[in-house]
């Protein structure tokens, strides 16, 4: 198992510089000269001279990358210019927000998903089966804004004062405060990629929370998470819950299930020992694709929401033509990607031994 | 080679031989879009203890439908509509289901075809073996895992407490069905059923795995209920035999009965379709002519008329009960036979029957 991961860990390399290779060239490209397209038309000559300089933009191209390759090894991604700080602080800041809402869309879809799925497929054409894949059939052709914005409608407005009300703006209620892990822990004076880490945690409201035993924030935290995630989450659990129906309903006819009801296990253990497992194979895969669709729903759901994390950030950045966030994030981005196909494998083989094995 | 060259004399058995299961007036049938189809429609039969039962018949007949039923676990849109199933005494038809899982895999077990498709890929094989005995024995996991790799040996699995920890998909055929008999005889049940436990395998393995299931017989007093399209080993290793068509017992009785005195012209034609062993020159065999009717749409009277050389006026137009033969030597389903007319005992005789009568 371990020699899989690192065997997936190695290919990732050249995939790694690929893409940083590509961000690289993409910069190369944008028409006019790299000064002006970073700090803008008003840049003066002078100005533009020591800018060339400074980033080495006047040496071979070989080199240049070189340079580039170096900052990022160094977490410096570059200064944004739109914000006036570095990208490195703000993906910090915003990335966080994002991950939270993607793992608790992630988490809702794939824990009520897989198990709705398995209720409709062993009551087969039950009531239960019925309404579920109805209900399935519509959650996946809702978008996300739409359902996002009737959410927030109906649980804010409609509800208002009533104890059914949820928030529907921002992390934390006006008044509450969280104090992030780092002082708790008292390691404010601390340096390095661990701090970067704690400081990434600390952003995660809820994760924040829950380490430091901030109960009361918790709460509201996890009140103020409930709409995004259901809006970002009604899509793939939709889908999830089709797929794990459909593939253990196949699963369910096969020689090694008669098997093992020929043994005298309980229906309950074939189903969950010898059926789900093989079953998930594929809703593994298909939740792995949906992490994609994730990320450009983050970016609605938290416009709706009024979350700022990454997905508001791109489309902040695009706006202002921050050139310097959009390749930072890009980065980012793909390293997620790289990491979330890193973990679908893992897991498949986890399920798989002819994968693991092989 | 001949059948008699193939069956080495064997002690009589009969009715004196204690009954362990009991099937009589079996009944199930498949709700399907074109309605009901009856797969087994009124099967009776015995298999006494430490006995062999051969069930033969053409594919489609109802063979894995019956032996599916006796283990309760033909699934919808499958229902068994009718039948008492009598196993050491007890109707397994009125079992609740607690009772009838703790039967299974325990008292009744069961190996199938497809040995690799079988096994369930994502465990190994150690850990499909220990599952039963920890259902079934209460065994903790490592007593199981100790059992398990002394089953493996049993079964003639080479360098057993390593395979342990491997998955089907590395097995052979047939090592995967050596691991499934392992699996059915872990609890040392007294009832085995084999679904055509060879028909995947190569020639040499089928043999291994007749003599392996014929050792473990001898062994553990296991009755077995062999389900087989080859009649070699039929004749090889059954004490009596079931034959079917069209999801109706044709003839059923002793082994050496059905070889050499059947009454049944569809087991006749089975007989002469075969040949027992290598090819003959200048020996000519004589499959009988067209196909099994579809289940849903068989033809009235004798299901078997329209491919019978023996075919009577009546055949047409009623059902041939299953009854004892007047010679005395087996019980089958056919018109002529039942009133004493048919004489099949020579082989061939069915090719060449219709001038005979
Ligand atoms: N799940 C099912 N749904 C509908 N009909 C079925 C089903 N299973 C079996 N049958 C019917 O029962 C008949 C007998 O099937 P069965 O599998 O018992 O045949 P068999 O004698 O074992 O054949 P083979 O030698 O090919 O294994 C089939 O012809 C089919 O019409
Ligand atoms: S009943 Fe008639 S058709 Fe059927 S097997 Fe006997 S002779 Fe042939
Ligand atoms: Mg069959």
């Amino acid at each position: 198992m371990l020699r899989f991961v690192l065997r997936r860990l190695l290919l990732a390399i050249p995939v790694l510089f690929g893409i940083i290779f590509v961000v690289f060239a993409l910069a190369r490209l944008i028409p006019g000269d790299p000064c002006r397209a970073q700090l803008g038309e008003r840049a003066t000559a002078a100005v533009c001279n020591d800018f060339i300089h400074r980033f080495g933009l006047d040496q071979p191209i070989p080199v240049q990358f070189g340079i580039y390759v170096g900052q990022l090894a160094h977490g410096d991604l570059g200064t944004s210019l739109k914000f006036g700080r570095p990208v490195t602080d703000l993906i910090i800041e915003r990335l966080p927000v994002t991950v939270e809402l993607t793992l608790v869309a992630l988490l809702f879809a794939t824990v009520l998903g897989i198990l709705l799925g398995v209720v409709s497929a062993s009551r087969r054409n039950s009531a239960v089966d019925v309404v579920t894949m109805f209900g399935a059939n519509i959650g996946v052709s809702i978008p996300v804004f739409v359902l996002g914005l009737v959410l927030a409608w109906f649980f804010a407005v409609v509800l208002r004062g009533t104890p059914f009300a949820l928030p529907p703006s921002g992390r934390l209620s006006s008044g509450i405060s969280e104090i992030p892990l780092t002082e708790v822990w008292g390691l404010t004076g601390m340096q390095g990629p661990l701090r970067v880490l704690a400081d990434f945690v600390s952003h995660m409201t809820i994760f924040n929370a829950l380490l430091t035993g901030q109960w009361g924030p918790l709460g509201d935290a996890l009140r103020h998470m409930i709409l995004p995630a259901v809006a970002l989450g009604t899509i793939p659990l939709a889908i999830i819950a089709r797929m794990t129906r459909s593939s253990l309903l196949d699963v369910m006819g096969l020689d090694y299930i008669r098997t093992a009801r020929a043994k005298g296990l309980t229906e309950r253990l074939v189903v969950l020992r010898h059926g789900l497992r093989n079953a998930l194979l594929p809703v593994v895969t298909i939740i792995g694709l949906q992490l994609g669709g994730l990320l450009s729903g983050a970016v609605l759901t938290e416009t709706i929401f009024n979350l700022s994390g990454v997905g508001r950030t791109v489309t902040e950045a695009i706006t202002g033509r921050d050139y310097v966030v959009i390749q930072g994030l890009t980065i980012v981005i793909a390293v997620g990607y790289l990491l979330i196909n890193l973990i679908v494998d893992v897991s498949y083989a986890y399920l798989d031994p002819r994968i693991r094995l092989s | 080679m001949s059948i008699s060259e193939l069956r080495e004399p064997r002690r009589r058995v009969g009715t004196t031989g204690e009954r362990l299961l009991d099937v009589r007036g079996l009944r199930t049938s498949f709700t399907t879009r074109d309605g009901v189809v009856r797969a087994v429609d009124g099967i009776d039969f015995h298999v006494n203890r430490g006995e062999i039962l051969g069930l033969v018949g053409e594919s489609g007949c109802g063979k894995s439908v019956t032996s599916l039923s006796i283990l309760r676990l033909i699934a919808p849109p499958g229902r068994i509509e009718a039948g008492e199933l009598i196993f050491d005494g007890r109707d397994l038809l009125k079992l609740d289901s607690r009772q009838m899982r703790e039967l299974r895999g325990n008292r009744i077990s069961m190996i199938f075809q497809q040995p690799t498709s079988s096994l369930n890929p994502v465990f190994s094989v150690g850990r499909q073996l220990e599952e039963v005995l920890e259902l079934h024995r209460n065994m903790k996991r490592r007593a199981a895992r100790d059992r398990a790799a002394e089953l493996m040996r049993m079964v003639g699995i080479p360098d057993p407490v390593r395979r342990l920890d491997a998955f089907p998909h590395a097995l052979s055929g047939g090592m995967a069905q050596r691991v499934m008999i392992a699996m059915a005889l872990a609890c040392e049940p007294e009832l085995l059923i084999a679904d055509e436990p060879t028909t995947a395998l190569d020639v040499t393995t089928q043999e291994q795995i007749i003599d392996l299931l014929q050792e473990m017989q001898a062994e553990f007093n296991l009755s077995i209920i062999l389900i087989t399209h080859d009649l070699g080993v039929v004749a090889r290793v059954a004490n009596s035999i079931l034959v079917m068509y069209a999801g109706r017992p044709a003839e059923f009785g002793e082994a050496d009965d059905i070889f050499y005195r059947c009454s049944h012209p569809y087991t006749r034609g089975l007989l002469d379709s075969v040949d027992y062993g290598a090819y003959r020159p200048g020996e000519h065999l004589h499959p009988i002519a067209g196909v099994p009717p579809r289940l849903d749409q068989l033809p009235p009277g004798c299901a078997f008329h329209p491919r019978c050389l023996y075919a009577e006026p009546i055949c047409r137009d009623s059902v041939p009960e299953f009854g004892r033969v007047p010679s005395g030597h087996t019980v089958a389903a056919c018109h002529p036979a039942l009133a004493g007319r048919l004489n099949l005992h020579r082989a061939g005789a069915h090719a060449s029957g219709a001038r005979e009568l």
